[in-house]
């Protein structure tokens, strides 16, 4: 269930990632590497990138975005990047799939919830009978009660919590080896939220699937993650694994970040720290360091280069920072 | 029943709520009589002091945005009694209502949806000054002092809102809401549409201006870690009833109701100390407002339910001084002190 299984083969390789929307890189070179039964959060705020990335590993980019040339994107060693829609078909829903925040708008409102979980599995050559009792099977998994109803009910029968659960059943239930979950509790009360969030967890481990998280929720990612990557403006900025990058955060934007979130340390009713400025629209990313204009280190190398993602381990551990002022982080 | 509602800072409260019933009619027949009533906010009392921040805290549906909208005047309460510095309001006297209005503003959740998009910000920020019969010649200063206090630069005033990012739109907003000089600004969510980096900003601000100008705030907020920064005392809701209310640093440490309980267990927070396994999650849905169960709001998915819990709703009643509750069980229990030992004990 850790992240140091660097012996197994990575489920997911994406090396030189980059997403283009029109002529401007939203998605700016990023390299990540999942491991089975791994969770990995992608976490940033709006527009940094963290869903188009996702996107583009699924092979969902909307027309006006592309991928850029030499990313690469390794499933179990199969490449990805330059796929047609018919191979890809052939490995959404079945080696990878995809949960999105919101679940009443990803299912469709006219096909009961049973029948949506069945076609899953009769698109990749299941047996009708096979397919609907592993369909319903699934939802029992999933939790929900009384399933063999909920089977014949339609999406909009169902509350917000149980819709969520069907995502999951619909996502997991083809044996994916790869789970992206894109916001999967955002829309949800956060007393459904934790049941999810534990279902998805007890799932994953049951089946060393590996998962994908983006989020912007920080509490979020320190439940339920092994790894942290912290996107800024595009490109990815910190990656650790999740106590490292919590406990001692070596990026100022992750170190700022996490301190201006209010805690059960932080005295009630003081000043909270805050990091300058706004976030960036995508027209407006600086040269150099995209974080630079809102950084206390900014010197003129930061100006003029963006720097790269150097891996700086602490006691053994893997611990990539882009930044060249790692050392004075710490007088944040 | 003014017991539910300890004046915690000694002072008299700027306002007062008794018995608040906010009920919304539902699939009327064809003559237009209700068949059903949504009972959003059912038999609610507590009081805001002057310079408070009371929060109000529970998941959508709860009653805790028809509460502060019923406070304003912008939903028509089914029953019960708002006094405003000690003085009734009655839903009728439109004068009176107005003038009270004025010393109560909002600042919604959404800035891009709260600023018209065509309209100078300026503009946006004299508009209640207008309103209120102030002379034009006036306007100019007063809104170039308002951009001030909110952190804005005063050449701004003739800008549109789209050349704003969120947290500088929510400033602007906040601005618009300080025209008047409130005594109560009710902050409906005011950070979650916001950036993460952006949102210790408009915390930061909202805590000067506080101090600045001694405003109260009615915070309502699914936020828990915002809540116990900014609040003096914390109301948290279910099902349109408050089931816990106490001093914010009170009900963090020692929590009662069960569902209190499972809501702050629930939030996932920054600590990587904790233990999930002591997670205290509750089972099931939200049951609808629509056809709530009898008894107490929580019987359909608490593990402690027994057979009073069904029979009728528990009262608020105070445990400690300033801390009350509505559960049949608390005093048997005692608090739960700790996130996580004590709910498996019991």
């Amino acid at each position: 269930m850790n992240a140091s299984s660097e012996t197994h083969t990575p489920v997911l390789e994406v090396r030189g990632l980059g997403v283009r929307l029109r002529d401007i890189a939203a998605v700016d070179d990023i390299d990540l590497t999942l491991y089975a039964g791994e969770a990995l959060a992608l976490v940033g705020e709006s527009g940094c990138g963290k869903s188009l990335s996702s996107l583009a590993i699924m092979g969902l980019l909307p027309h006006v975005a592309s991928l850029s040339e030499g990313t690469s994107i390794l499933l179990q060693g199969q490449q990805l990047a330059g796929l047609d829609e018919d191979s890809y078909n052939r490995l959404r829903g079945n080696r990878m799939s995809m949960i999105f925040q919101e679940p009443f708008t990803s299912l469709n409102p006219l096909m009961p919830v049973g029948a949506q979980i069945t076609e899953v599995l009769t698109v990749h050559g299941v047996p009708e009978a096979e397919a609907r009792a592993r369909a319903l099977d699934m939802l029992n998994k999933v939790g929900i009660p009384d399933p063999a109803v909920r089977f014949n009910q339609f999406p909009f029968e169902l509350s917000g919590g149980i819709c969520q659960r069907v995502m999951i059943a619909l996502a997991l239930v083809g044996n994916p080896t790869l789970l992206i979950a894109d916001e999967p509790t955002t829309a949800l009360d956060v007393t459904i939220q934790a049941q999810i969030l534990d279902l998805m967890r007890d799932l994953m481990r049951e089946r060393d699937t590996a998962l994908l998280l983006i989020t912007h929720d920080m509490g979020v990612v320190a439940e339920t993650a092994d790894r942290v990557a912290v996107m800024y403006a595009g490109r990815i900025v910190e990656l650790a694994d999740a106590r490292t990058l919590f406990t001692s955060p070596r990026h100022p934007y992750t170190r700022l970040l996490l301190e201006s979130i209010p805690g059960i340390s932080t005295p009630p009713k003081t000043v909270l720290r805050t990091i300058a400025g706004t976030v960036p629209d995508i027209r407006d990313w600086a040269e150099g360091c995209r974080f630079h204009p809102r950084c206390p280190f900014a010197s003129d190398d930061c100006r003029k280069a963006a720097p790269p993602l150097e891996d700086l381990p602490l006691d053994g551990r893997s611990h990539k920072v882009a930044c060249r002022h790692v050392n004075k982080t710490e007088l944040l | 029943m003014i017991v539910q509602s300890p004046t915690v800072l000694e002072s008299q409260p700027l306002i007062e709520v008794r018995h608040l019933k906010v009920h919304f009619p539902v699939n009327r027949s064809l003559t237009g009589r209700p068949r059903a009533w949504v009972k959003a906010v059912d038999d609610i009392s507590f009081s805001i002091c002057k310079g408070e921040t009371f929060s109000i805290v529970g998941e959508s549906g709860c009653g805790k945005s028809t509460t502060g909208y019923a406070l304003l005047g912008m939903l028509k309460p089914t029953a019960g009694e708002l006094y405003f510095e000690g003085r009734p309001l009655e839903s009728d006297d439109e004068e009176g209502r107005r003038m009270v209005r004025r010393q109560m503003q909002i600042v919604f959740q959404d800035p891009f949806a709260s600023l018209n998009p065509k309209m100078c910000i300026g503009e946006s920020i004299a508009e209640p000054l207008r309103a209120a019969g102030t002379p034009q010649e006036k306007i100019p200063g007063l809104v170039a002092d308002l951009l001030d206090m909110v952190g804005l630069h005063r050449s701004y005033a003739d800008r549109l809102p789209n050349q704003f990012s969120g947290g500088q739109r929510q400033r602007i907003v906040i601005a618009r809401a300080l025209a008047m000089q409130p005594k109560l600004i009710v902050c409906d969510e005011p950070v979650s549409a916001l950036d993460v980096s952006i949102r210790s900003q408009i915390l930061n601000l909202l805590l000067k201006l506080q101090q600045e100008l001694g405003i109260s705030y009615l915070f309502i907020s699914h936020d828990l870690s915002v809540v116990r920064h900014l609040s003096d005392r914390v109301a948290v809701m279910y099902l349109g009833h408050i089931v816990e209310l106490a001093t914010a640093e009170e009900l963090f440490t020692n929590t009662f109701h069960p569902y209190t309980k499972a809501l702050f267990s629930a939030i996932p927070r920054i600590e990587p100390e904790r233990k999930k396994a002591h997670r205290f999650i509750l089972q099931g849905d939200l049951p609808t407002p629509l056809n709530p169960p009898r008894g107490c709001p929580l019987i359909t998915r608490c593990p402690f339910r027994q057979s009073i819990c069904d029979q009728s709703m528990p009262e608020l009643q105070e445990i400690h001084p300033g801390h009350s509750v509505a559960c049949f069980r608390a005093k048997e229990f005692g608090p739960f002190t700790s996130f996580s030992e004590s709910f498996s004990e019991k």
